[in-house]
């Protein structure tokens, strides 16, 4: 556990380091204040638009954190050769992988939160200037919004994981994540189109259903884990939903992981 | 002397910063947007190419529709906005529903701008009736539609079941129930358009919109007054009127209410009290100024 844990904490550390975190904070604290603008230009809906910004913001600043910091992580130890001085230490393979992976989630949640509290003063801000335009508002849907924008993140960050321990460039690495992202989150509607071709009048072939298919197992299904309109509209959530969604999360983590640190362990370094 | 040559500096060159900023600026106003090629993509493909960002892209394409008619505001030519920009704006509105068909916002301003100055009522229902669909738990969509099919396409039918959709939703004013009953009576259409109009304006906050639907409820009840002093004069004469003035000349009305659109008071061959301003504003395309104000 100690071995994780510091590897963790190392990893951590150097990600507060980059400053690239810095920038990424920034983005957000200005997507944050037009959240004020934008909601003055809004008729009616202000609290949807006021939540749909504050959430989006947190997304998007996750993600670039996702890509450009935790991918940077794992890719400078290969790239900079610095793994053969942690490999040559008493630790596994495995261990570090898992290490690395637990600072970087470390980094997310932190991030997460601080820029969830941004978010929310933002909205509490733009909720004190026109507080009668505010019919549906639920802190609990937002919350549990960006509780699962956290969990996509990590998952992603899982994913990133597993293309650094296939690749020896992290820009591939990256290339790769970015498409998983977009593939996640397309998923669910193409594999309802290609299930249902009929509705849309479109024919799809037998292998394509097959394909379409099978790539709903392999790549993870971000949409499952976008809460946003839900936590916009204030609409009700079934806690049979989040419980399966979030064990699927996990699972998901779980067997990425599992599958990089078989992976990484056989990997041969030149 | 080094510091008064970089003030000096600094001063031409914020100077040059304003200009070409406003230059510039104005330079992009004369680029004509060629709005026959819609921007927006197809809902399916716009929301599959949104990602998890629907909801914000949807507020964005509001502010889009948005803009582009305040900006149409100061525009002096007429019409200040084209058929083509019409369709353009139609499209962007249908946009931003495909991909958050809960978002009150563009169904009422479709309802405002695209029914009242764009003359699409039919593209408009269709637009409300996603959101009456979405947002099952309001009553204003399905009283828009009503309101529109009744007033603008003239189709009771339609209009009394969207009525009764509305009704049936929670927080429904009671006064809607009472347009269902005026709605069922056919003929009573001046009535119903009276009451129908006092709701809109109830539920407006838009003071442009608020000024044209008193305009248009003071056109009505003066149409009602007349419709009433028309049947005063049946029941008297046993026979109609040709001319609003055979009104005023048999006494069954003191004076002829005056058109706020600036038209006349007419009675047409099946005895329907119409103006000739047909409730539009006619004095717009003459004068400059807005009537209005």
């Amino acid at each position: 556990m100690n071995i994780y844990w510091s590897i963790a904490l190392i990893t951590f550390k150097e990600g507060i380091r980059n400053r690239a975190l810095y920038g990424i904070s920034l983005l957000a604290l200005l997507l944050l204040a037009a959240n004020q603008l934008i909601c003055s230009m809004i008729m009616r809906d202000v609290g949807k638009v006021a939540v749909d910004i504050a959430l989006s913001s947190i997304s998007l600043a996750g993600l670039l954190i996702v890509f450009f910091v935790g991918i940077n992580l794992l890719a400078k130890d290969l790239d900079r050769k610095t793994i053969y001085m942690v490999l040559s230490r008493p630790i596994s393979r495995a261990q570090y992988l898992i290490g690395k992976y637990s600072g970087i989630a470390l980094l997310l949640v932190l991030s997460v939160l601080i820029l969830a509290l941004f978010a929310l003063a933002s909205i509490y801000l733009v909720k004190g200037t026109y507080p009668d335009y505010f019919p549906r508002f639920s802190l609990a849907m937002i919350l549990i919004s960006i509780g699962f924008s956290l969990l996509s993140l990590l998952v992603l960050a899982a994913v990133s994981f597993f293309f650094s321990t296939l690749s020896s460039s992290s820009f591939t690495t990256l290339v790769l994540t970015i498409v998983t992202y977009i593939i996640g989150h397309s998923l669910q509607e193409v594999k309802s189109l290609v299930e249902a071709p009929g509705l849309v009048g479109i024919k799809v072939s037998a292998t394509t259903v097959g394909m379409v298919r099978f790539a709903s197992y392999f790549f993870p299904n971000l949409t499952l884990f976008d809460l946003k309109a839900q936590a916009a509209h204030a609409l009700a959530i079934p806690g049979s939903y989040l419980l399966w969604v979030f064990l699927y999360g996990i699972i998901y983590i779980v067997v990425v992981l599992f599958a990089a640190c078989m992976i990484f362990s056989r990997r041969q370094f030149a | 002397m080094r510091i008064v040559v970089s003030l000096l500096l600094l001063f031409v060159l914020v100077y040059g910063h304003v200009l070409t900023t406003r230059q510039a600026v104005s330079e992009r106003k004369i680029l004509a947007i060629d709005l026959q090629t819609p921007t927006a993509l197809p809902g399916p493909l716009l929301r599959l190419s949104a990602l998890e960002f629907k909801g914000v892209l949807a507020d964005f394409l509001f502010l889009k529709a948005l803009v582009f008619i305040g900006a149409s505001d100061e525009r002096t030519t007429v019409p200040a906005v084209t058929p083509a920009e019409w369709q353009w704006l139609l499209t962007i509105l249908n946009s931003t529903v495909d991909l958050d068909p809960m978002f009150i916002d563009p169904y009422y301003f479709a309802n405002a701008v695209l029914v009242w100055d764009g003359h699409l009522v039919r593209e408009a229902n269709a637009l409300l009736d996603k959101g009456r669909v979405a947002r099952s738990w309001d009553w204003q969509l399905p009283f828009y539609m009503g309101f529109n099919s009744f007033y603008f396409l003239e189709d009771d039918t339609a209009a009394v079941n969207y009525m009764i959709e509305a009704s049936g939703r929670p927080d429904a004013p009671p006064s809607i129930s009472s347009l269902v009953v005026r709605l069922a009576y056919k003929g009573a259409r001046t009535d119903s358009a009276i009451l129908f109009l006092q709701q809109m304006l109830a539920q407006t906050e838009d003071d442009k919109r608020q000024k044209d639907f008193q305009l248009r409820l003071e056109a009505l009840l003066g149409i009602r007054k007349i419709e009433h002093a028309v049947v005063a004069y049946h029941d008297k004469f046993n026979r109609f009127p040709v001319t609003v003035e055979d009104l005023l000349h048999a006494g069954v009305i003191k004076s002829l209410p005056v058109d706020p659109f600036g038209g006349n008071f007419y009675i047409d061959a099946q005895q329907r009290v119409r103006t000739t301003s047909d409730l539009r504003n006619i004095q717009k395309e003459k004068t400059q100024d807005d009537p209005l104000k």
